[in-house]
């Protein structure tokens, strides 16, 4: 009984030194910020965002002080590795403070000394990101495809849900998810291999579609929803990549043929516009405008491939649609010509309230995430001028962008990090039209994220509420024999 | 059973496939070590944990990192086998006490089943493991001897093994029948339970056939032509124990026990995969750039595929001999110097060697990548890190160096090699005062090009502009054009040669020489006094019209490889 009552008092002595915090007295103070990963430094970030965890860099310490604060409210923390903030604590402390600069105050052991380093801050917008994020994970690949999944993140907590992955549909490659305006009661997602298919989500149904025709060129590609859920504007590409000997670029991805179409998944056809499906250009990554009269997209004329794809500069360009009549207009108007700055316009993505287009600008090509040149710009439709978005970019590739509901703020990948793996960002648009710092979407335990991840995350879509379509409706829809098919419409 | 007739059992079969493994089937422990990589992080051992049979793969990585070194992975595999014969022999024992008399070499009979797979490419360390562990459950399920024992153990064994509950289930209820034991409809109705479980557990993960819920199992995105070997290896190792109930005496039984024991060899032998073993023998070498080792083989015992001739030709090259002694042996097409590269987890590695060996450090990067998104059951390799961790320091790419090369210090074998990359990726003057790498910078790319695998002539080309004192580079392009017999390129290319070369000719060039000149119209041409001596030999050649009496004379000769095709047609058209 003796030893009992010993063996519980060194246990509840061991848990109250574990739980309490070390008392920290600053030797010196450091007037430099902290090099924290990922870097938060004066970002501004949605009162929903789940918590900022980091880890220090560039020191070898034994123990990490943190302090965040906001007027009386407080979280303090101490750990010997990355921050971990709870969940709970966090979000009252973000939604006490919105519109508001939380102080985030690091102090850091070293040789059993405590150094302070400048302190912080960053900022809440009242503003609340969409429900979730959902991307394809994936390991970089070339020309063999590992572990490939779709994903969906919440974006208030760590959660993520495993939608379908790649070792239950033989290893299929999937991809070209895309929602109507982030809705995914309107959802498409498609598998390619043996089982290749586009699942389309509407409302209570989903149906598998066989999308290439004897007319088409290929399975549809990057697909974009009209605003009232009917037409899909998407692209068939016939698509190739080349690997470089020098040690810039690893590699470089076209098209040998690129066409677009206007898809009504109500009558299960495809709508006839020859004039825009001829052999003289290359037509790429389509989308509806907010009000769906136009369809924006890349385009650029034809060249000999592959010895002269750098000379391919894609101008973006839009055409009418009319969806009474399902007519998609005779004219082509050039609305970026990129080619006059020697420059190639690519991934046209329109914000929902009709004022911007963000688009992808770089050397040449349309494949802008093998591009370390690739910038985010954005076009302003009302005042008609289009700018480089100078604080969303780096000197790495910067890519696949979408907008979030509220049209407040967008995701993009970026392969700042390390040059290899995409990683998601967010930033906020200013009523200005620039953006905010962006920030990495953040990981529960960052150092393992930093160190031991080795996927891909790309093709991020904003996601209004959990996804209606679950792992085995896709699994017994992939693996059924049967498949409709889209019909190809002659004028 | 005598106690010096159990350790004979166990311990001489397992000394024999020590020696097996240490002096002959080594290549496949360089194969097995290859394909994996083993951290020691808490998330790798977090992965591992949560599915069942992941802590025997987990268990079976961590042994394999050891695979490092031959003599260690030929003792963790002869452990491995003792250990699982001695677990039969327990079993068995305790099953049957009459078990002793007469066939005491059949406890043998299921390791050899186990490792007749094992020594297969497809198996994993963990299938072997999961077999010797559900065994050992089974033997402390006869130790425990109560009848509740199995709520727990049941899915102890399901969680630890996954399948190799089968096995342990089908044990207990042979140690029932052996003790006819009346609590025996109890352990059928829970196993009956479990089994239903497991089955729908299996359904709720993934799909069985797309799935690596099968411990052991390198699926290779078609697993179902290898399960034959697994299910028998399980059949064997339930089946002994209960076929030792039922035999007690046999006449001969010496002759009988001599037959399981060389059956169960003869097995494991013929199981074996030659080439395989062969290929990851040179590949081993390769990486090790034991170059001599390599051109030690001897030549009738090289297996001819592209792969070993790959592998020869570039020790050839490495060491300055490839135009001297590469049609030593029959060179078939230019696949023998630079391989096709498929959708798996095998040529990108030889491939990746070749262009790492040619300086084509980008090339090298993509196979070695190719190669680690293309191993089975998603697993990554340590090798492949390790050359990409090199080749992204020599591109310059100073973050991707860092992340690899701090996976890379998470591994056992490849901590030191982390840290030396850590130390100099981010400094030049460090990666120029290494040798290797300074010469691969030195003989690198210096145009960005595109990169056509159907054009290698080509690419050499682009490389020797930049880098013109790179001699692999000029003997693979020599090589390629004696290989397709364009002897018009190989004029042209010979300017490459002069730096290297001045007053000699490697010994093939010379003879393709001696061709351009005797087909040339004009015989009068110059010709050097090098080349008389091969002009004799090609008069020789050129009136034999035996074709055995050349093919024995010159099938290690140029004149051979150019002519032999037509050669071979005049002498079918005769026949």
């Amino acid at each position: 009984m003796k030893y009992l009552q010993k063996i519980s008092a060194l246990l509840i002595a061991i848990s109250l030194y574990s739980c309490g915090n070390e008392e920290v007295d600053i030797v010196s103070q450091i007037d430099s910020y902290p090099a924290i990963y990922p870097d938060y430094i004066g970002v501004t970030v949605p009162v929903n965002i789940c918590p900022l965890n980091f880890d220090l860099q560039s020191y070898e310490y034994q123990k990490l002080d943190v302090t965040i604060s906001c007027g009386n409210d407080e979280l303090h923390y101490q750990n010997n590795g990355a921050i971990e903030i709870d969940e709970n604590k966090w979000h009252k402390l973000l939604a006490n403070h919105t519109m508001d600069s939380i102080k985030v105050e690091v102090a850091v052991k070293i040789d059993d000394n405590w150094y302070g380093l400048k302190p912080f801050h960053f900022f809440v917008d009242s503003s609340k990101l969409d429900y979730s994020i959902v991307y394809r994970r994936i390991a970089p690949a070339y020309g063999v495809f590992s572990d490939i999944g779709i994903y969906q993140r919440e974006i208030s907590s760590f959660k993520e849900s495993n939608i379908i992955n790649s070792n239950q549909l033989q290893n299929a490659c999937m991809n070209c998810h895309a929602f109507n305006r982030t809705n995914p009661d309107n959802m498409l997602l498609h598998i390619r291999g043996e089982i290749s298919g586009t699942i389309y989500k509407n409302n209570d149904t989903a149906e598998i579609y066989i999308t290439k025709t004897d007319s088409t060129l290929n399975n549809f590609a990057y697909s974009y929803y009209h605003p009232n859920g009917r037409y899909i504007a998407s692209s068939m590409n016939t698509t190739r990549q080349v690997f470089r000997t020098g040690h810039y670029q690893r590699l470089d991805v076209f098209d040998y043929q690129a066409d677009i179409a206007v898809y009504d998944r109500l009558t299960s056809e495809i709508l006839p516009a020859p004039h825009i499906k001829t052999n003289e250009f290359y037509e790429d990554f389509p989308v509806f405008s907010a009000d769906g009269k136009k369809i924006y997209f890349s385009r650029c004329k034809l060249d000999k491939l592959p010895e002269n794809f750098q000379k391919l500069k894609f101008d973006l360009c839009s055409v009418d649609f009319d969806e009474e009549t399902r007519t998609i207009g005779k004219e082509i108007t050039t609305v970026i010509n990129a080619k006059s700055m020697n420059l190639s316009a690519t991934e046209p993505r329109p914000s929902y309230d009709g004022k911007y287009i963000m688009f992808c600008m770089m050397e040449y090509g349309d494949f802008a995430i093998w591009h370390r040149k690739s910038d985010l710009w954005i076009y302003d439709i009302e005042k008609d001028t289009s700018y480089c978005l100078t604080a969303a970019n780096s000197t790495e590739s910067e890519a696949y962008h979408s907008w979030s509901k509220d049209n407040k703020w967008f995701v993009f990948t970026s392969r700042r990090g390390d040059a290899l793996y995409t990683q998601l960002y967010f930033a906020k648009m200013n009523p200005d039209g620039t953006c905010t710092k962006p920030f990495l979407l953040p990981q529960r335990n960052p150092k393992v994220y930093q160190d031991e991840n080795t996927h891909s995350f790309n093709c991020p879509e904003f996601c209004s509420k959990p996804l209606p379509l679950n792992k085995s409706e896709i699994f017994e829809m992939a693996y059924s024999k049967e498949r409709k098919h889209v019909k190809f419409l002659t004028e | 059973m005598k106690k010096y007739t159990v350790a004979l059992i166990c311990i001489i079969p397992a000394v024999l496939l020590f020696l097996f493994y240490q002096f002959h089937y080594w290549g496949m422990l360089h194969y097995s070590e290859q394909y994996q990589i083993f951290l020691f992080t808490k998330k790798f051992l977090s992965d591992h944990l949560w599915y069942p049979g992941g802590i025997m793969d987990y268990l079976g990585q961590f042994l394999t990192q050891f695979f490092i070194f031959r003599s260690w992975g030929s003792i963790i595999m002869a452990i491995c086998f003792g250990l699982g014969t001695y677990l039969v022999h327990l079993f068995t024992k305790s099953t049957n006490a009459n078990y002793n008399k007469d066939l005491q070499a059949l406890v043998l009979v299921p390791m050899a089943a186990t490792w007749a797979f094992m020594v297969t490419n497809y198996a994993n360390l963990s299938f072997a493991l999961s077999m010797i562990v559900s065994i050992a459950f089974a033997v402390l399920y006869t130790r425990i001897n109560n009848k509740y024992s199995n709520i727990i153990l049941l899915p102890l064994v399901y969680w630890a093994t996954c399948y190799g509950v089968f096995v342990y289930a089908a044990l207990c209820l042979i140690w029932h029948i052996g003790k006819k034991h009346s609590n025996l409809s109890a352990l059928t109705l829970l196993t009956a339970l479990y089994v239903a479980v497991i089955l729908l557990t299996t359904y709720h993960f993934n799909s069985l056939r797309f799935h690596s819920l099968c411990f052991g199992w390198h699926f290779n995105k078609n697993p179902i032509e290898h399960l034959n070997s697994e299910f028998f290896a399980m059949i064997v190792t339930v089946a002994t124990p209960a076929a030792l109930l039922f035999i007690n005496k046999v006449q001969y039984k010496w002759i009988i026990n001599a037959v399981i024991v060389a059956a169960s060899v003869g097995y494991i032998y013929k199981m074996q995969m030659p080439l395989m073993n062969q290929m990851y023998k040179l590949n081993y070498h390769a990486q090790n750039e034991q170059w001599k080792s390599i051109l030690k083989y001897d030549e009738e015992k090289l297996i001819r595929h592209d792969l070993t001739l790959a592998t020869r030709n570039l020790a050839l090259a490495k060491t300055n001999r490839l135009l001297d002694e590469m049609f030593d042996i029959e060179q078939s097409d230019y696949q023998c110097l630079l391989p096709d590269w498929h959708y798996d987890f095998v040529t990108p590695v030889f491939l990746g060697e070749i262009m790492y060996n040619l300086s084509n450090v980008s090339l090298a990067q993509r196979y070695f990548s190719e190669c680690n998104n293309a191993i089975s059951d998603y697993q990554k390799s340590a090798k492949c890190y390790v050359r990409m961790t090199e080749c992204s320091m020599l591109n310059r790419e100073e973050k991707l160096t860092r992340k690899n090369a701090r996976i890379l210090q998470n591994t056992l074998f490849y901590k030191n090699f982390a840290d030396s990359i850590l130390y100099m990726c981010d400094n030049t003057n460090e990666i120029m005062k290494n040798k290797k790498y300074s010469q691969m910078i030195n003989n690198g790319y210096k145009i960005d090009a595109l990169y056509f695998k159907t054009e290698p002539e080509q690419m050499l080309k682009i490389q020797l502009l930049g880098s013109p004192r790179n001699y692999v580079a000029v003997q693979y392009l020599l090589a390629l054009n004696l290989i397709r017999k364009d002897l018009d390129a190989l004029m042209q290319n010979m300017q490459y040669l002069k730096p290297f070369n001045p007053n000699s000719t490697p010994r093939y060039v010379a003879q393709a020489l001696t061709i351009v000149w005797y087909e040339s119209k004009n015989k009068n041409i110059n010709i050097p006094e090098i080349y008389k001596r091969e002009i004799t030999e090609f008069m020789q050649f050129a009136q034999n019209n035996s074709f055995s009496e050349v093919t024995d004379r010159y099938k290690n000769s140029y004149y051979f490889h150019y002519y032999c095709k037509d050669y071979k047609n005049e002498i079918s058209a005769e026949n």
